[in-house]
């Protein structure tokens, strides 16, 4: 049964190789609008497509797509870390986008194989994610739509660069137990930066460090904000035990959406934007307290 | 070598008093500048306190979960005549583990009862424990009596299975409870509560004292079952009796802080070495050894904090030392066979 089905695969991918081949010499031309059918190989990148208007074009998105709404109907490809070729090739797809750290050499090879173009954008940062996104409007052919956004995007951030809190100690947390927080070089470090926050676990070795209570109790910082997934209980009252740490003394305990900000896509600007008027609360806070 | 009443007791003493200086060095060792005499102080947004209360619930947390996962290894290893037998190698942890999990999972993590929250992962973790021993004994009962291969075996395949369950309730559930889920693979002290403490002590000194009572009885067990039938020992009902017991104990520990492994291998080997096998000395030392080497465990996890920059959950570590003494052990026991001609 196992051999039958990887001698099917390697005639399938035959199939694809001769008719690719077949048909290169005549279209020899950038891919037609209408002819993209694009696979997107993670949530940001999922958001982008169809924040550019490309909705149409997204023939499959990752399980854990669950942005905007209409992209929860459209054909499962497998999840983030492990896609599922088969299910991908179902869809016929001229176009896989993905996410560089998450797609893997071997996926590479496959996806090569079968004849399918991958284009790559990186999100380390929010400067990298304005970059991805004018990628992948050359990759689909909306060049205009994604400078608009873009555009869009680096108003929304100008504004934030004006009234930055600038005094602002943060612990970011995304994980409540085992107690893990955002550590440098993640990319919600660089959202916390350009929304003005001074990140209490900038010296950790590693960009999403395990810590225990000491170490925040140590750190002390001003604000405390979980991005966790998952339903949890209203956070202060989950804090309220550490009454020493400044941002609990002063109730400066917040959730919000990891969505906004742990994922490196168009809403980014919003993330930003939600975590500085945290921000400007605890300044405004402080300010009355001294 | 002769177990009188005084050099149990003094033997005790030493193991305690081993015990209070290491907790007193747990509670001095952190990144955060302790002040002792501030920390005493009373008053909130105290930093001091919350550091000195923190370091004192993940101490504790050791104590009695390292001291219960001990103490049912040198249980087990009585009586399944197996030195091998230790809850997480058996299986039982991973039972426990799986209870534990689905009620989370399910969203049954916590029953109202006359307006009191009771947390349900612990009575479903004891559950799973219990079904996961009945299984394996019962398995390894088959044909003939306990068979030290077949019992490890076994043990294995629990093991997978559970480990099978729980990756399963990771793709199922979402993403977060999935780290949490992740938790329960390697055994972590990150977040105790006072409550969780006060339910492990419980069930700690209880597992105590009703094991030390039957410590003759278990002296007479690992000889043979059909010697201690002779001289008067209800083996069928004292092994249902303390496989039930150590099947809370396990469900409680685990509850807590996840799957720790080789505790109960470690501890009772090393124990039997210096005190040699009467139980009536071995199952309290055993449960004061496996709280030190469980403290310690930890206290080497938090000593690597500054260098690592991420806490090492106490699993990692208590397999580094575990895992060879198991093979260690394993070599030493088909020697052991090999010279008999078994």
């Amino acid at each position: 049964m196992k051999r039958f089905g990887v001698l099917l695969s390697v005639c399938l991918v035959l199939i694809s190789c001769s008719e690719r081949r077949s048909d290169s010499p005549s279209s020899p031309s950038p891919l037609k609008e209408e002819e993209v059918r694009v696979v997107s190989l993670a949530p940001s990148v999922t958001e982008t497509l169809f924040a550019l208007g490309a909705g149409e074009t997204v023939v499959g998105v990752t399980s854990s797509c669950d942005y905007p709404p209409e992209a929860l109907e459209k054909p499962k490809i497998g999840d983030f870390m492990n896609l599922q070729l088969e299910a991908l090739l179902q869809v016929s797809p001229t176009l896989a986008v993905g996410v560089k750290g998450a797609v893997s050499q071997a996926q590479r090879n496959q996806l090569e194989k079968t004849g399918v173009v991958l284009k790559l954008v990186e999100d380390g940062s929010v400067a990298e994610v304005l970059a991805g996104i004018q990628s992948m409007g050359k990759w689909i052919g909306k060049e205009k739509e994604a400078e608009g956004l873009v555009q869009n995007m680096r108003a929304q951030l100008a504004t934030a660069e004006v009234a930055k809190p600038r005094t602002i100690r943060v612990l970011l947390v995304v994980s409540w137990d085992p107690l893990v927080v955002a550590g440098p070089g993640s990319f919600v470090d660089d959202v916390m930066a350009v929304a003005g926050a001074i990140n209490v676990a900038k010296h950790a070795k590693t960009d999403y460090p395990s810590w225990d209570m000491e170490a925040v109790l140590s750190a002390a910082p001003d604000v405390i904000v979980e991005c966790l997934m998952g339903k949890f209980s209203e956070p202060l009252s989950r804090w309220a035990r550490w009454d020493s740490i400044p941002a609990v003394a002063t109730k400066q305990v917040y959730a919000l959406s990891p969505d906004l900000l742990l994922r490196p896509g168009p809403r980014v600007g919003e993330g930003v934007d939600a975590l500085r008027a945290v921000l400007l609360r605890a300044e405004s806070r402080k300010g009355e307290s001294r | 070598m002769k177990v009188t009443r005084g050099r149990v007791i003094g033997h005790l003493l030493i193991l305690g008093g081993l015990l209070i200086a290491a907790l007193a060095l747990s509670l001095s060792l952190g990144v955060f500048d302790l002040d002792f005499v501030r920390a005493l102080e009373g008053g909130p947004g105290n930093p001091h306190r919350d550091v000195l209360e923190t370091r004192l619930v993940r101490s504790l947390l050791a104590i009695f979960v390292g001291g219960v996962l001990s103490l049912v290894g040198t249980l087990f290893q009585a009586m399944t005549r197996n030195p091998l037998a230790d809850p997480f190698i058996l299986g039982v942890s991973g039972g426990a583990a799986v209870g534990a999990t689905l009620a989370i999972v399910c969203g049954v993590s916590s029953l109202v009862l006359f307006g009191i929250h009771f947390p349900m992962a612990p009575p479903a973790a004891f559950l799973g424990a219990l079904l996961a021993l009945a299984f394996v004994v019962r398995l390894s009962k088959l044909g003939r009596g306990l068979s030290v291969y077949r019992l490890l075996l076994v043990g294995v395949v629990l093991n997978f299975f559970a480990s099978a369950v729980v990756m399963l309730m990771k793709t199922l559930a979402g993403a977060v409870e999935v780290r949490a889920l992740l938790l329960w693979l390697v055994g972590s002290l990150g977040q105790g509560s006072f409550e969780e403490i006060v339910m492990l002590a419980t069930v700690a000194i209880v597992g105590v004292v009703l094991s030390t009572r039957k410590a003759l009885a278990l002296n007479i067990i690992s000889v043979g079952d059909s010697g201690a039938s002779l001289l008067g020992v209800d083996v069928e009902r004292l092994r249902r009796r303390l496989f039930i017991l150590s099947s809370l104990m396990v469900g409680a520990a685990v509850s807590v802080s996840g799957l720790i492994g080789f505790v109960g291998l470690v501890v009772p080997h090393g124990l039997r070495q210096i005190y040699g096998s009467d139980h009536r000395l071995l199952v309290p030392a055993s449960f004061l050894g496996g709280a030190l080497f469980l403290l310690a465990s930890d206290g080497i996890a938090r000593a690597l904090f500054p260098v690592l920059g991420s806490y090492a959950p106490v699993g990692v570590i208590t397999a580094f030392v575990g895992g060879p003494v198991f093979l260690f052990l394993l070599l030493r026991e088909e020697k052991k066979r090999g010279e008999l001609g078994l």
